[in-house]
């Protein structure tokens, strides 16, 4: 029996299984998808600990972390940056080679600045912030994740 | 099994090995958010027995034998004379030991070194001295009180093996902060302080605050006490002294004016607790024990110095405008506070000779000879309450420049004091 034939008859099983195994591709990739997207993800590394916890605080606790530090204006573009800063974040938390405190890349807070205006357009577009090139986080720094990075010291037990 | 299926395996193989990794890595076998509790016998002051348990502590507070100067060119921790760079000192200590020797202090590790090497130190010389120097001190108290201030600073040398380390600071059963200076114990209790109900917060000054603070020695039993029952500001503490607290008049008499002078003791923590940085809430130890990490696992710095040195970590976790800005700004502020300091000692220096000369002068008037001398004491007071504090002005600048400024205002009212006692007449 040739391939060809192989095919012929087991064409209807074959789909099935080749149904079936998209299928659980396609839902492991939606829960996948989600849960890279969720807090809990992010708060998973250790590094990501403090931000997750002054997060979890914050008046903007409503949000999730992708929100705000991924672009959200296409899916392809968020798709692009999050593979990107997915695979930088992950070296580094190999590498645990990251500082006390971590900083915000230039890159970084463009995003943020321009999640903020997603929702707070209409608070700024009449004002000379709307201009273009401002960045709202220094005046609002430390809104969610506190001035004080590092903030709580470490327990004894 | 054909060759395609061994290479997928293979493929599959090194896929599970390196996920594997990442996932492990990552998510189970995580750096310690916490650090253990190793209990440590009571009284052992040894760092190295504490560093066993401690490593990353113990390796940062080894750094402390780094000898680099400060990257501002102010204090650091190389042993060099101050005088080098504010040559009026020597006029100004005339008569005392500080005119003989006034070295920069190196860090913690050399406490003990530096002053048995001192030369303000002799066979004369107290107990009293030993106090900010170890962790002895403790044992030293609880054996004789106050007793061990009047001993000879040489029997009480021979006894204390370690310089300021673990226990200075540390409580060995649980490693919470503590003090051991009973000199802070007790100023602060005056002020209605009591240290064993401190925050945690608070502890992270308090321990710093229980040395780097200014003292005077009670005559007779040479105690140390510190001057703060009136507040903390130069102006308050020479209201102390001006009291004549315990028959404490004068460090010494200043052997061109004649002046009784004082001399000022590293007001490190009564200038920052007045600053903005204190009122903003942050602690010493949040710059100059700042934290760090090492392979993931967040620690606090125990390497106690100029935070200009641990920039970063020390000023970046509040302040986002990058070191160079940083390091500019305090480069600036101690700058223009040592112009005006260096402008005020000279001032000072000035006066104590334009009182020697007046007094000189045949029927002088002793009532502005008395004026002077005392404008002299508290000019003098004010520079050195900015000149012995270990920052340049930054724990707290505006203070340090205006009190530098009081201090050369004064310096020129002395002079002033001083022409009119010769009956000479100024413009």
């Amino acid at each position: 029996m040739n391939t060809g034939q192989y095919l012929n008859r087991n064409a209807l099983k074959l789909m099935l299984i080749g149904m079936v195994i998209t299928a659980i591709g396609m839902a492991f990739t939606v829960v996948g998808f989600k849960f890279a997207d969720s807090p809990a993800f992010c708060g998973s590394c250790h590094s990501m600990e403090q931000a997750h916890t002054t997060w979890q605080v914050s008046n903007h606790k409503q949000l999730a972390c992708t929100e705000c530090h991924l672009p959200n204006r296409n899916l392809v573009e968020k798709m692009i940056v999050k593979s990107q800063t997915g695979m930088h974040d992950t070296y580094h938390e190999i590498l645990r080679d990251y500082p006390a405190s971590i900083k915000l890349s230039t890159k970084g807070k463009e995003i943020v600045v321009d999640n903020c205006l997603r929702c707070h357009q209409s608070t700024v577009e009449n004002t000379k912030m709307m201009t273009g090139g401002d960045d709202c986080t220094k005046c609002h720094r430390g809104l969610v994740h506190g001035i004080d990075k590092n903030k709580g010291g470490m327990k004894v037990e | 099994m054909s060759k395609g299926q061994k290479s997928l395996i293979a493929v599959l193989a090194v896929l599970l090995i390196f996920f594997g990794f990442v996932v492990t890595r990552i998510g189970i076998a995580k750096p310690s958010s916490s650090v253990k509790l190793v209990k440590i016998p009571a009284g052992e002051y040894d760092p190295a027995v504490w560093g066993k348990n401690y490593p990353l502590q113990y390796e940062s507070y080894k750094k402390m034998m780094d000898m680099s100067p400060s990257p501002t060119g102010y204090g650091g921790s190389v042993k060099v004379q101050k005088s080098e760079m504010m040559p009026e000192l020597l006029i100004n200590f005339k008569g005392m030991p500080f005119s003989k020797d006034y070295a920069e202090d190196r860090g913690h590790v050399y406490a003990l070194e530096d002053l048995r090497d001192s030369k303000r130190i002799g066979p004369a010389s107290k107990g009293a001295c030993i106090t900010c120097k170890t962790p002895y001190v403790e044992k030293f108290f609880q054996e004789d009180g106050w007793g061990y201030a009047n001993k000879p600073l040489n029997e009480l040398l021979d006894k204390a093996e370690h310089p300021v380390t673990c226990a200075e600071c540390h409580d060995s059963e649980t490693m919470n902060l503590r003090v051991v200076n009973p000199a802070f114990i007790e100023a602060q209790q005056k002020r209605g302080i009591d240290v064993t109900k401190a925050s945690r917060e608070e502890m992270r000054t308090y321990v710093c605050a229980q040395c780097h603070a200014e003292y005077y020695f009670e005559p007779g039993t040479t105690k140390v006490v510190f001057p703060w029952n009136k507040g903390l500001k130069p102006g308050e503490m020479y209201d102390v002294y001006a009291e004549k607290p315990g028959n404490f008049a004068q460090d010494w008499k200043h052997p061109d004016s004649q002046a009784p002078m004082l001399k000022a003791q590293h007001p490190d923590y009564e200038t920052f607790s007045t600053g903005t940085h204190a009122k903003a809430g942050v602690a010493c130890a949040d710059c100059h024990m700042p934290y760090m990490r090492s392979d993931g696992q967040k620690y606090t710095s125990h390497w106690v110095t100029s935070p200009l040195k641990t920039l970063d970590a020390s000023c970046s976790s509040c302040h986002s405008q990058g070191t160079e800005w940083l390091q500019e700004r305090v480069k600036t502020m101690q700058d223009e506070t040592f112009q005006t300091l260096h402008a005020a000692g000279t001032v000072i220096g000035k006066a104590h000779l334009a009182i020697k000369t007046a007094s000189e002068v045949p029927n002088a008037d002793q009532n502005e000879l008395a004026k002077a001398r005392e404008l002299v004491r508290k000019a003098q007071w004010y520079w050195d309450f900015v000149a012995a504090e270990n920052s340049m002005g930054f724990h707290n600048p505006d203070q340090s420049i205006h009190t530098a400024a009081q201090a050369l205002d004064m310096g020129y009212q002395a002079i002033e004091a001083a022409n009119r006692a010769a009956g000479i007449n100024t413009l």
